[in-house]
């Protein structure tokens, strides 16, 4: 088929070319051809003047030669002799021209005479010769230019069949012009007619081929645009977010009806070019693949809403742009809170032995300084001692009082705001949630804070504490089954290096396995017992940490796990509470 | 000098007179045909004048040939006038006119020698009016080829 098509594509290629070349020669051929009539006709009217004329002339010197001589010989004076002298020399110079000269030449008949003309000449010489030598007035030369006529005799016969040959050929010659004259009616006219139909092919395949172009370029056309209407309505129709941005100044040229439900209609909106800049910064800044991003966005009501999309070029409207899709995550987000609520829960059920243990304790020493008061009452003791054993039941109650705050805090539903806290504020309250489970565990926790309470981070302060939280309960189960021979012990480091603060929880339990590694921050991956863990940590931790702007990552230290969270500090008057 | 002269005119009237007497007559005559002047030329006189020569082909002769002899213009001034054509006389008394433009703008020679000698009867001598053939073209057309006229008997010049 290809092949086929290649095959006619040439074809139609040459065809045209063909046609020109065969137009033009035929052109030249019909000018030559007229050129040449032209010529033949000039020769031909030559040629019948000038053969006729000099048989004619050669014929006339003949007869006026014999008048010459029958004078002469009937009286050969001396004014007779010159006069035939004269006679023969003129007969005798239009012997050659019958033969030399061009119209002579014409003559097939005339030339095939030139020997027999020949020997004429040789004959007149002779008599001219002669005639100088005769005495005039002479009997003897009178006899002698008398046998010359017979002598010239066989001339006369020769020039006389050379005009009658002369005189035919005229004849021929000019039905010969005549037929001339009628051909380049019929031949230049064919010419001419087939050099004409030729150019009308050659405009008539060329109009073809141009309808033919013409129609291909259409259809491409409309299919151009039928796509790009395509295009179009599936951008409108998408309910993802999708903006199209001219990269030459970052301006907006499109904007589908999710993106403006999401931030305006109108193109020209201030907000259109913070989302553009958030946008490029988060693609360039993102450590997911080339083009992604993942970014917050606070709209024009105040509402902060949890983005991902893409970033690509396309062509658009007839140049390369940059379209910028976005997915609204915040819902996404919210099943995320659910799970890790569901997380809490489970983590509150397994600690609940733990709380009950941690409350008996201080209820012990109440029911204790409870019982002594009462004997003191009764045995009317000192009144000193018996306020003393009510304070101890008052610090005790304030103790368990402190715990329950603590699982109610933890349990709480995190709401959606972002506020600035102080970073170790919230650390040192996660550290408070565990810090009973590591005692109970026999695990070492050492603490070093080299930050200020000053120093202060946007987020959510709650999810911060869990992320935590979430860290030094895995340090925790990373010890379970497994026997060692030292003190377990957990590191939390916390410390400053200008525009960020860095979070290290380490152990030395013996750090995670490499197939494990790569898939640590994914849901449910988990390394736990069905019922300690959700496989849900994690990943939330992850979520939460990027919603700071941060990063989580996780390594294997000389003697166990550690993970490093890195998260931007916060300049002491946030951006968007000037604004 | 002189004698030797005579003698040269002397050998060349012995050597031609067996033959004819190779002379033109030369005749200058107003329109109205009243007679200005006459001369008689020959082959001496003729070879006194300025020499021309035309080296060309023709249509009668084969191969190239040298005609030399003077201008048709000198003849035509020879007597002072201006004319405007002559009418050229052959022995056979063929008859041709040739107008002045013709010798005015082209180097026409009424040549006395064909290849450097004297031209006989018999080869259409002893005058023969040339043009320079092989130089103009046009001159091979046939209005032009009737006025190259051969032995030429005499030349009448028409002065207006």
């Amino acid at each position: 088929m290809i092949s086929w098509s290649n095959k006619a594509r040439v074809k139609l290629r040459i065809l045209p070319l063909a046609l020109i070349v065969t137009t033009v020669c035929l052109f030249a051929a019909t000018t030559l051809l007229y050129i040449w009539q032209n010529q033949q006709r000039a020769v031909m009217s030559a040629t019948v003047q000038g053969s006729g004329w000099v048989a004619y002339q050669a014929q006339l010197e003949y007869v006026k030669s014999r008048v010459e001589m029958e004078r002469a010989v009937a009286r050969p004076t001396g004014t007779a002799l010159e006069a035939l002298q004269l006679r023969l020399e003129l007969l005798r110079s239009r012997l050659p021209l019958l033969y030399q000269a061009e119209e002579g030449k014409l003559l097939n008949e005339i030339a095939s005479l030139k020997s027999g003309v020949q020997e004429f000449e040789v004959m007149l010489d002779t008599m001219l010769d002669r005639l100088p030598t005769l005495a005039p007035s002479e009997i003897a030369t009178s006899e002698e230019i008398g046998t010359w006529l017979d002598t010239v005799e066989p001339l006369g016969r020769t020039l006389q069949s050379v005009l009658m040959a002369a005189v035919a050929y005229n004849g021929d010659l000019y039905r010969r012009e005549r037929e001339l004259a009628a051909m380049p009616a019929i031949v230049p006219l064919a010419l001419l007619f087939i050099s004409g139909a030729s150019l009308a092919g050659v405009l008539l395949l060329q109009a073809w081929r141009d309808r033919q172009r013409l129609a291909a370029v259409e259809a491409a056309t409309a299919a151009l645009t039928a796509m790009e209407e395509n295009l179009r309505a599936v951008i409108e129709a998408v309910p993802a977010s999708m903006t199209v941005i001219d990269p030459r100044n970052d301006t907006v040229s499109f904007i589908n009806p999710a993106a403006a439900t999401m931030v305006d209609a109108s193109p020209d909106h201030p907000d259109w070019q913070r989302l553009i800049r958030a946008a490029l910064e988060a693609a360039r800044l993102g450590d997911g693949p080339r083009g992604t991003l993942k970014m917050t966005f606070a709209k024009a009501n105040g509402d902060v809403v949890s983005l991902c999309g893409t970033l690509c070029s396309v062509i658009f409207e007839g140049r390369a742009q940059t379209l910028l899709v976005l997915m609204d995550e915040t819902r996404v987000r919210d099943a995320d809170l659910q799970l890790l609520q569901a997380a809490k829960l489970a983590t509150l059920g397994e600690l609940s032995t733990a709380i009950a243990h941690e409350l008996n304790q201080p209820l012990a020493v109440i029911r204790m300084a409870v019982a002594n008061a009462h004997r003191m009452l009764a045995a009317d003791g000192d009144r000193t001692a018996i306020a003393g054993k009510l304070d101890r039941v008052s610090s005790q109650v304030e103790r368990a009082k402190s715990i329950i705050d603590q699982i109610r805090r933890y349990g709480r539903i995190p709401s959606d705001s972002l506020d600035r806290f102080s970073l170790r504020h919230a650390i040192e309250l996660a550290v408070g949630f565990v810090a009973q489970q590591y005692r109970a565990s026999g695990i070492r926790l050492t603490i070093q804070l080299d930050i200020p309470p000053e120093l202060m981070v946007v987020g959510e302060q709650a999810l911060f504490e869990q992320v935590i939280v979430n860290l030094l309960v895995n340090a925790r189960d990373a010890f379970q089954e497994k026997a060692l021979d030292h003190v377990p012990s957990v590191w939390l480091r916390a410390r400053s290096n200008g525009a960020e603060a860095v979070i290290e929880v380490e152990d030395d339990a013996g750090g995670i396995g490499e197939e494990m590694l790569l898939k640590l921050f994914e849901p449910f991956s988990t390394t736990k017992s069905v019922e300690k863990g959700t496989g849900l940590g994690l990943s939330l931790a992850r979520s939460v940490v990027r919603q700071m702007n941060g990063q989580i990552t996780a390594g294997n230290m000389w003697a166990g796990a550690c993970f490093t969270v890195v998260l931007p500090v916060s300049a002491a008057v946030p951006a968007r509470e000037a604004a | 000098m002189r004698q030797k002269a005579l003698l040269t005119l002397l050998l060349a009237l012995a050597w031609t007179m067996p033959a004819l007497a190779q002379t033109v007559a030369l005749r200058w005559s107003a329109k109205d045909g009243h007679s200005l002047a006459e001369r008689t030329l020959d082959l001496a006189a003729l070879d006194a004048l300025p020499q021309m020569e035309i080296v060309t082909s023709t249509p009668w002769t084969e191969g190239i040939k040298r005609f030399t002899g003077p201008t048709l213009l000198d003849l035509a001034r020879l007597t002072g006038f201006d004319p405007a054509t002559v009418r050229v006389a052959a022995l056979n008394d063929f008859v041709s006119s040739i107008p002045a433009t013709d010798w005015k703008e082209n180097s026409i020679v009424f040549s006395t020698r064909l290849d450097g000698k004297s031209i006989r009867v018999r080869e259409n001598g002893p005058f023969w009016i040339m043009y320079p053939i092989n130089k103009r073209g046009e001159f091979a057309q046939l209005n032009y080829r009737s006025r190259m006229v051969w032995q030429v008997k005499s030349l009448d010049f028409v002065v207006e």
